[in-house]
């Protein structure tokens, strides 16, 4: 009976021990392989605007340098900072929004741009930055849904959006302070010179008049579902999201009056394994015609002005720096939010939870 | 071993107190070598980064009180983590009131049917939280489910606002606890021994007195276990609230996402996990101090 039993112990131990080595050379050999020389990890926003970007920009690159491009969805702030402090950085060029792009600044997670690579001829110089380049100029603004209100009966203006006698149902924001604030002071009657510095207080009071029928959303694509949805009947929506599923058929419609722009940048986060490739890429990623094909597929602005030759009548008239609609529209004070992202944030969370 | 040891004769050269021999402790202990792969496991994917969040929320980058300063002083937080417990108490109490009667009649039927109950109450639980989510989202939606049947019977004329509220959140969040409530109370409910009852009644008690004196108090152990596990995980539960709930149902745990996410603060959301998991630890303790622990795995 012992010897039996002692059999079975020691082959149980033997069973575990072997286990236990395989599990650990399994995690090791799985560790990646860093990028070889002649690679590029491209990260953006995903969905409809990234396969714009694929088919625009990432693909004609492979093909023109033989770079194997890789590109990642969505961007992760926390990763960013992640990857730079840990020192194991993934990621070759990322696309930031403009008010992210001073944290990152301030927190150090960014490399310097190569100008002698990367030529700017055609962007205007405030898109032009010492750690970043502009990429498209977004917007958000006034989206409803057609079956809510009908022609001519819609809402055209921020203050319609708080005058929820005449076009009344269910408002939908963007649960971030950015934007949001913005669209209060609107339609308290400031104008764009008045609006930076933000009066928080101001705005959040303006916003306590319709808080209660506001639905916040906080991705992109969960806006425009809620929308589409007839969640929500009108509220804050970005641009390109709106005129994109407009185009695709559903009943909404997006109003240029009021709306609000702002930029997304290219970066490089620092120690990127491929940083040549990266500033190659970003040169190549800035050309009009190439600007001028993500345009096409997808209603964002490029930060190219030459792009516009590139760009057919229809389409510009979708975009956001058309003439006809900058002049109506806000820009966002990037530097501003910057500097003060974390005390308006924590102000406007503090509000939210009243 | 033997070998060894009387190859060195050190048995003889270290004389052990009260008869202690390194063979039979091996012999008797031996299960330990088989806890050696969890206990790495554990070790490396647990504990470490336990320790390393700890350190997060005192070191930064030099020891400081800041973060947890900052947490006391600033209200939303402290409002926060009030509304977090405020909603995981409701959530357990509504979980227990609903459960108890379930694993009574789960003692009570044949076991065949108790095996097909028992499929009910568990199909749901092997579903991923997110779907079960998204599918009260569907119901409770404006023009979801519940909506759409009674808008079209003409109970209502506009839909009613079902979702964004503290209901949606605590019906969600019950939804999905409930089997966590259920599967200890029934596990211990099956081991009370129906005769007690019956010697109950036979000494003259009515039900009502029966059921307070005698079949509730063994089933106290099945309440403890039931209870601390839907509290605990509904303290750090995320994603229902998160999707169902409005900015005032906030909890810890979607703090605690703002903070590493979007303030990219992690020193201050590591302060908040560690406040998260001091209450557990704190409840845990409670329960024990009361109940005894070999209560709360239902001995």
């Amino acid at each position: 009976m012992n010897k039996k039993w002692s059999k079975v112990k020691w082959s149980l131990a033997l069973v575990t021990i072997l286990l236990l080595s395989a599990v650990v050379h399994g995690c090791a050999s799985t560790s990646d392989d860093p990028d070889s020389a002649g690679d590029l990890v491209v990260v953006s926003w995903g969905g409809e605007y990234q396969d714009a970007q694929k088919i625009a920009i990432f693909e004609p690159f492979q093909e023109q340098t033989g770079i194997n491009v890789i590109d990642l969805s969505p961007v992760d702030y926390a990763k960013l900072k992640a990857m730079v402090e840990s020192g194991r950085v993934e990621w070759d060029v990322v696309e930031l929004e403009d008010s992210f792009y001073y944290t990152a600044v301030k927190e150090g997670l960014i490399e310097p741009l190569d100008y002698s690579i990367i030529d700017t001829t055609g962007i205007d110089p405030q898109y032009v930055e010492e750690y970043g380049v502009a990429s498209i100029i977004g917007s958000g603004g006034i989206a409803y849904n057609t079956e809510s209100f009908p022609a001519g009966k819609h809402p055209q203006s921020w203050a319609d959006v708080w005058n929820v006698n005449e076009f009344p149902g269910v408002r939908g924001m963007t649960k971030l302070p950015i934007f949001t604030l913005e669209a209060a002071l609107l339609a308290d009657g400031v104008t764009q010179d008045g609006l930076y510095p933000i009066d928080v207080e101001r705005a959040l009071t303006k916003l306590d008049e319709i808080k209660d029928h506001i639905v916040w959303w906080e991705a992109a694509a969960h806006g425009i579902q809620l929308l589409v949805d007839k969640e929500i009947d009108l509220g804050f929506v970005y641009t390109g999201r709106v005129l994109d599923a407009r185009d695709k058929g559903a009943p909404v419609e997006f109003v240029w009056n009021q709306g609000i722009c702002g930029t997304n940048l290219w970066v490089i986060p620092k120690g990127a394994p491929n940083k040549e490739n990266a500033m190659k890429f970003i040169n190549f990623a800035l050309l009009p015609e190439n600007q001028a094909g993500v345009s096409i597929r997808f209603p964002y602005a490029p930060s190219n002005e030459k792009a516009f030759e590139f760009i057919p009548d229809n389409v510009a008239n979708d975009l956001a720096t058309n003439p006809d609609h900058w002049n109506k529209m806000i820009r966002i004070d990037a530097e501003w939010w910057g500097e003060n992202w974390d005390h308006v944030y924590e102000q406007f969370i503090a509000w939210l939870m009243e | 071993m033997k070998n060894l040891l009387t190859c060195f004769n050190l048995k003889s050269r270290f004389p052990l107190k009260n008869h202690f021999s390194l063979d039979t402790f091996f012999n008797q202990h031996f299960y330990m070598i088989l806890l050696i792969p969890s206990v790495l496991f554990l070790a490396v994917f647990f504990a470490y980064p336990l320790i390393r969040i700890a350190s997060m929320s005192f070191f930064d980058p030099s020891f400081t009180l800041k973060h947890y300063i900052h947490l006391i002083t600033t209200p939303i937080y402290t409002r926060t983590i009030f509304n977090t417990f405020y909603i995981s108490i409701s959530i357990t109490i509504i979980t227990l009131f609903m459960s108890y009667p379930v694993a009574y009649m789960l003692t009570e039927v044949r076991d065949r049917t108790r095996n097909v109950l028992l499929l009910f109450i568990l199909l749901p639980f092997w579903v991923s939280i997110l779907i079960r989510t998204f599918a009260w989202i569907v119901l409770l939606q404006r023009y979801g489910v519940v909506n759409t049947i009674l808008l079209d019977l003409g109970v209502i004329d506009t839909p009613l606002s079902l979702m964004y509220t503290r209901f949606s959140v605590i019906i969600g969040m019950t939804h999905i606890l409930l089997p966590l409530m259920i599967l200890p109370l029934y596990g211990v409910m099956k081991g009370i021994d129906k005769s007690y009852l019956r010697a109950s009644y036979s000494l003259g008690a009515s039900p009502y007195r029966t059921f307070l004196s005698v079949f509730f108090p063994l089933s106290l152990p099945g309440v403890a276990a039931g209870s601390s596990l839907v509290f605990i995980i509904s303290l750090g539960f995320f994603i229902t609230p998160a999707l169902l709930g409005s900015p005032r149902e906030m909890m810890i745990s979607m703090l605690i996402d703002m903070q590493v996410r979007q303030f990219l603060n992690w020193g201050f959301a590591s302060a908040l996990a560690m406040i998260l998991l001091l209450a557990t630890i704190a409840i845990f303790l409670a329960y024990r101090r009361v109940l005894g622990i070999e209560r709360m795995f239902g001995g």
